[in-house]
């Protein structure tokens, strides 16, 4: 809405027309090298050498956390390093994508941006809600378009439809609403329109309570018990005051000529002019999001901001209309945009700089290393420690699994609080924090894992196996990469000198999982 | 301030997040220069307690009781003559005389985020600026990043971040207000063995540096260099508050959060750290505003009076600034759910120490609450008056480590001189 005026968008529209005959669907891998090309075209205006292509395990390490939201599993890595396809990366990627472990990391992604992270009483239990209303979307592959649409019009009992757990969520203001589904869904920050007309961008005090007036006169009921259905319902005429002011406005798209919308469905009226094919403002916004996901920066950034990026110029413009138009063309098909993503060789790039582009910071030349999310982090802990074996094992016992669910869910939580950012919102570059490194120095879910009985670092201080070749489980288990000559040497005198070899393992464990190198995305 | 040390802190900045490690390499120390000038009352050190949510001024600090917009809250005599406060701040009322309440506090921005982040750095949210916090330039200005205990505290919440000061000036965040920090002993392990860890990990992060080259890194190397020197830290036994004796058990009711927080806060000024944020939430009152606030205030009130109370009697208030704000306040009309909503018209801030004279009212606002009436206050007028608070030339500019300067406050900022008069 309203982003008519938005530089930015002016802008990409007149690429658009240049680039106006790439709708039809061309193959994931063309596109992705077209986008490869527009890249290279600006390092060498702007003199820069790319870094070389990362190795096989940070690839696959990369791959893995981004679309698992876990590193790889020993035999995950040891079969990948093995495989001699040249194309074996598309591959990794094409299994990936859709595959099992997709749909539960990304609806937790999903539901963090719709949500936010912050917990506890109500906002977890519509968190988890949502979460698994997002479970089954991504499952099916829904389009975008059809998942905001439903997330913006979602009515009724959450027995029927747990799409509602997003704008109950937010639905104790008109304003709250319209705001967050701005940020999400267009990109923009309207609520500074709130109460004066927009201090960068040409939006309307007015405007913005038109757009709140979609949202007038939502109820939300709220369970007496907790596992009892939420209802969301909406009545009134969609007519909002201006506080402190006389003036009363109605319901109004203010993107295009929409009607004036009284009636109770009026929300439809707005989620159908927002999705609608020739809104390119909502494919533009997510494509944004999608991209910084990957690279750690959007074509424009702030990436929920986009307005406050207006004025920078999109530098790379070209490949981000080429990902817009083919994001349309193909029906908003999520998965398909992460596997072109996944599939150029910027993402594919290498961190180690060259001489010419050590300072980059903004052209992608190179990767540049982010710390994993927590989410990332403990399900990586998780996966490394066996936890999920433990569960399963359980299980086979005719147990439940219970306790460790508990334990972990309950840790994930008091994890996640370590985490300073504001707002606990939606954040693309966690650093690590003091509380977050004594966690996984010190804390008891970091170390059972290399203490427990029969846990795998145990088996393998107990197994038979030479120590080089326990050496090279151990770092391909959790670093996803053989370890150097030098490594080998400094950690088997570390464990030849350790009070007892389980010790000395549990210790070399130990470091690795606190490295850099294992908190990082690289 | 412009010892050839700080000079060439400056010019380290400027080259980037790389020369900042240089920097704090070579050791300089900031407080050194700072305790030269500190013959006048100057602060060395600030409490901000953060009312999140945006505490209503005409139910606190600028009652209106009798109008049509006062609500149901009565004003009652304070320790300083002629200022009255809300009946529900007893306490506080008893240590106005150290306090200054500013009225005619006024800003625009109306939404949660953006105006927690004007009030923490003084600046609204641009893309391609990532400002500092106040504590995180406090503790820039102030702190020794050597010391034992981090220079940037933030208890019951998270504050802001360092911004363009970069991830050495994060705050430490402390959940569990009044316990020590959480995994503070190593698991399992004895003493030997955890040196022997530490060292293998050092060496084992030398190799992983050679090959890299960001920031990023160095940061997280950073963070464990202080989490481990915080396991080492004899000091860290003042956020234990178990021990308080009954008198401050009473005085700060060591019962709710915020008393745990404003004592542990006191303490850690008292061992040196020079910038320590308490958060009071909850002021985000769109509905039930009486029942809420009154609650709050019984948090609020025995708190920030014991702790401006023992600042004083302890001889540390000259050199404490105690800054009490949120974000905005909230609208004088009082809505159909018995709520008050965002309001950056027209608001309170008030503060004690570091030299601020206490017992005085700066500004006010119409009979209705809805305006400023006389001598408003910009938050760039507030942070320029915190700088001079601690000796800092408003005017003073860091570098980002795009070499883009930024001053402490704007230099259309005024300091207000009634403050310190």
């Amino acid at each position: 809405m309203l982003m008519l005026r938005f530089q930015f968008i002016s802008i990409l529209c007149c690429a658009t027309m240049i680039s106006g005959s790439a709708l039809a669907i061309v193959p994931e891998e063309i596109l992705a090298e077209q986008i490869d090309q527009q890249f290279a075209e600006l390092w060498k205006r702007k003199g820069l050498t790319p870094s070389k292509l990362c190795t096989d395990s940070e690839f696959l390490r990369r791959a893995y956390l981004h679309v698992n939201g876990r590193v790889p599993t020993l035999a995950e890595v040891e079969t990948f390093l093995k495989d001699e396809a040249p194309d074996k990366r598309n591959q990794v990627i094409n299994a990936l994508v859709g595959g099992p472990g997709y749909a539960e990391h990304w609806a937790n992604v999903w539901t963090i941006r719709l949500n936010g992270r912050q917990r506890g009483g109500e906002n977890e239990t519509l968190f988890y809600m949502l979460y698994d209303w997002f479970e089954e979307q991504l499952t099916r592959n829904t389009p975008y378009d059809a998942i905001a649409g439903q997330l913006i019009s979602a009515q009724g009992s959450s027995s029927q439809d747990r799409s509602i757990a997003f704008l109950a969520r937010w639905s104790e203001s008109p304003q709250n609403m319209a705001g967050r589904v701005s940020k999400v869904f267009l990109g923009v920050r309207m609520q500074c329109a709130q109460c004066h007309d927009h201090p960068y961008e040409d939006v309307k005090q007015e405007e913005f309570w038109e757009t709140a007036a979609f949202f007038q006169g939502i109820r939300v009921q709220r369970p007496r018990r907790g596992s009892a259905p939420w209802r969301l319902s909406q009545s009134g005429n969609g007519r909002l005051r201006i506080p402190d002011t006389d003036k009363t406005l109605s319901a109004r798209y203010i993107l295009g000529d929409a009607p004036i919308a009284k009636q109770a469905e009026r929300r439809r009226v707005l989620s159908n002019a927002l999705t609608a094919a020739d809104n390119r403002y909502f494919s533009l916004a997510l494509v944004n999001w999608m991209w910084a996901q990957f690279m750690g920066r959007g074509m424009i950034n702030p990436v929920d901001d986009m307005s406050l990026g207006a004025r920078q110029r999109p530098m790379h413009r070209a490949a981000y209309n080429l990902l817009t138009d083919d994001f349309i063309a193909a029906n908003f098909d999520l998965q398909r945009l992460m596997r072109v993503i996944m599939k150029t060789e910027i993402f594919q790039r290498s961190a180690e700089p060259n001489g010419t582009n050590r300072f980059d910071r903004t052209h992608l030349s190179k990767a540049s290393p982010r710390a994993m999310t927590p989410e990332q982090l403990l399900n990586s802990i998780v996966e490394i420690g066996g936890f999920n074996d433990m569960v399963t094992n359980s299980m086979n016992r005719g147990g439940t699994g219970g306790q460790y669910v508990r334990r972990l869910r309950q840790q994930m939580k008091t994890f996640i609080t370590l985490y300073d950012n504001d707002e606990m919102g939606e954040v693309l570059d966690f650093q690590g924090t003091i509380p977050q490194a004594l966690f996984m120095m010190n804390s008891d879910i970091a170390n059972r894992f290399v203490t427990y009985e029969n846990s795998p670092i145990s088996n393998i201080a107990e197994s038979r196996e030479g120590m080089k070749t326990r050496m090279e489980e151990l770092s391909l288990r959790i670093l996803s990469r053989p370890a150097t000559a030098g490594e080998r040497r400094r950690f088997r005198n570390h464990v030849n000198n350790a009070e007892s070899k389980l010790q000395g393992f549990q210790d070399v464990a130990w470091v690795m999982l606190n490295s850099t190198e294992f908190f990082y995305i690289h | 301030m412009d010892t050839p040390e700080h000079l060439s802190r400056k010019d380290f900045l400027k080259v980037g997040a790389g020369g900042i490690v240089g920097v704090i390499m070579a050791g300089t120390n900031p407080v050194m220069a700072m305790r030269k000038i500190a013959a006048q009352k100057r602060a060395k050190a600030c409490i901000l307690l953060w009312m999140g949510g945006g505490p209503s001024q005409l139910d606190t600090f600028d009652p209106k009781p009798d109008t049509m917009n006062g609500g149901m809250f009565k004003a009652i005599r304070t320790a300083a003559k002629g200022i009255r406060i809300s009946e529900h701040l007893p306490k506080v009322a008893e240590q106005m005389r150290e306090l200054a309440i500013i009225r005619s506090m006024t800003s625009r921005e109306g939404n949660h985020d953006r105006a927690s982040y004007l009030l923490h750095t003084g600046y609204t949210p641009q893309a391609t600026v990532q400002y500092a916090s106040l504590g995180a330039m406090i503790s820039f200005e102030m702190g020794d990043l050597n010391a034992e205990l981090p220079s940037f505290i933030s208890i019951n919440g998270s504050s802001a971040g360092p911004g363009f000061l970069g991830p050495r000036y994060r705050p430490l965040v402390i959940g569990n207000a009044g316990q020590m920090p959480g995994n503070i002993k190593p698991y399992g392990i004895n003493e030997i063995r955890q040196y022997k860890r530490w060292r293998l990990l050092d060496r084992f992060e030398d190799s992983f540096d050679k090959r890299r080259d960001s920031s990023a890194i160095v940061a997280h190397r950073d963070v464990y260099e202080k989490a481990q020197r915080l396991m080492e830290s004899k000091l860290t036994k003042v956020f234990d508050v178990s021990n308080a004796g009954s008198k401050q058990v009473r005085r700060y009711k060591l019962d709710n959060y915020f008393g745990r927080g404003c004592l542990v806060a006191k303490r850690l000024i008292e061992v040196g750290v020079p910038f320590v944020e308490v958060q009071l939430g909850g002021w985000d009152t769109h509905s039930d505003v009486f029942n809420s606030v009154s609650g709050l205030s019984s948090q609020l009130d025995p708190a920030f009076a014991a702790l401006v109370e023992e600042l004083r009697a302890d001889g540390m208030l000259d050199e404490t600034l105690v800054v009490w704000m949120g974000e905005f306040g909230r609208t004088p009309r009082i809505n159909e759910r018995g709520g008050r909503d965002h309001f950056p018209g027209a608001w309170s801030v008030v503060m004690a120490g570091g030299g601020v004279s206490g017992g005085q009212v700066i500004g006010s606002t119409s009979d209705d609450g809805m305006e400023v009436k006389d001598n408003p206050v910009q938050v760039q007028d507030l942070f320029a008056s915190i700088g001079q608070s601690f000796g800092i030339d408003p005017k003073k500019e860091l570098v980002t480590p795009e070499g883009r300067p930024i001053a402490f406050a704007k230099k259309d900022a005024k300091v207000i001189d009634q403050l310190f008069g």
